[in-house]
């Protein structure tokens, strides 16, 4: 049975919405649960990084809620954790995280980061590449997968694209967002749940902007998301000027959000990130 | 030329992001670059001076491989440099 790591965490009220966790909080949790999960059965990310040359970059990442849990129905909550290695040549680390209250598991995540082979300078800067097989030995036979992770967000995408209603018009005078260094990891690049962050504010944009014509958009603050997919293309750098494009669909019951992440200053290279908010 | 600095090297310009440098090519804007911060060259080049594959040189928007850096630029050309992905 793959290992897991479960603890408990105090809970505060810079962790909520009025109605359930915040996203970005969840994304710290899961994040920081990876990190013991990690340090418990294989090794902690500073060794990791400083010993081995090994980083990591988030490339997927799945957000479900489930049972309620507001700041004012628990003192703690309880965090399980799994990880397993993932893709034929060790080419992806996934992390699954619960996170539990008194009416059971509140939200789920499932993230999957890419293996980077640091070149050894002070940014840490790297290419990726598979686990090093000292690695992945320690790693059990059941906690690796030699079928890769596939993100959801592009049949997502395509998905609300072709069959849902759209509700908003072609956006025009995007909202922005600058990476300052509270929104940064370590090596000044933008910590990933951050950009989860910068969605839902958007989200809210969107909303403020539409909500008059379109009334049914302040579901998605009045009852909150209930299931987030992002995925990542590009790192967000300090001080890098974004700009996000958003659209609001119906599909069958649920509002969704899809957020384009990308520079404000087109250099050609693509969008930084998608964001897929469902209510 | 004008080189602007992005992110991840931004504390090894002393956060400087628009740096006017001279040179007839890009390669020796890069030197001169690394000269006036030496914290950035031990973080953009090997221990053979190339740049490392993990940064990214761009020419007015153009991306250029290391055996394109002594594209020749001008005063008014930029020089983009990227770092593509940290590992923190």
């Amino acid at each position: 049975m793959p290992r897991s790591s479960t603890y408990e965490v105090v809970l505060d009220a810079g962790l909520f919405t009025p109605t359930q966790l915040q996203a970005t909080a969840v994304g710290r949790l899961g994040f920081q649960a990876g990190t013991r999960w990690m340090r418990d059965h294989v090794g902690s990310h500073r060794t990791l990084v400083t010993r081995h040359r090994v980083g990591f970059v988030l490339w997927a990442w799945e957000l479900e809620y489930d049972n309620t849990l507001r700041f004012v129905d628990a003192d703690e909550a309880r965090v399980d954790v799994r990880a397993r290695v993932r893709g034929p040549r060790s080419s992806q680390l996934e992390v699954e995280t619960t996170i539990s209250g008194p009416a059971g598991v509140a939200a789920r995540t499932r993230a999957a980061s890419v293996p980077l082979r640091l070149a050894g300078d002070r940014a840490l800067s790297g290419t990726p590449a598979g686990l090093p097989e000292k690695l992945v030995a320690a790693f059990r036979d059941d906690e690796n997968e030699r079928s890769p992770h596939r993100s959801q967000v592009p049949a997502l995408r395509a998905e609300l694209e072709r069959n849902g209603e759209r509700l908003t018009p072609d956006p025009t005078d995007l909202p922005t967002f600058r990476v300052h260094r509270h929104h940064c990891e370590v090596a000044d690049q933008w910590y990933w749940a951050e950009s989860i962050g910068f969605a839902g504010g958007a989200r809210e944009e969107c909303v403020r902007r539409h909500g008059r014509s379109t009334p049914e958009l302040r579901r998605a603050l009045a009852e909150g998301i209930r299931r987030i997919d992002a995925m990542w293309l590009r790192s967000g750098q300090l001080w890098d000027l974004l700009q996000v494009r958003t659209t609001a669909y119906r599909h069958g019951a649920d509002i969704a959000f899809v957020h384009e992440l990308g520079l404000a200053e087109d250099d050609g290279g693509g969008p930084h990130a998608i964001v897929v908010e469902r209510t | 030329m004008i080189v602007k600095v992005r992110g991840v090297l931004l504390r090894f310009t002393n956060y400087e992001n628009e740096i006017e440098i001279g040179g007839r090519t890009v390669r020796d804007g890069l030197v001169a670059l690394t000269n006036r911060y030496p914290h950035l060259g031990e973080v953009l080049l090997d221990r053979e001076g190339n740049v490392r594959a993990t940064h990214l040189i761009a020419l007015n928007g153009e991306q250029l491989a290391r055996e394109e850096l002594d594209r020749e630029a001008t005063e008014d050309d930029r020089v983009d440099m990227v770092t593509a992905v940290s590992g923190g």
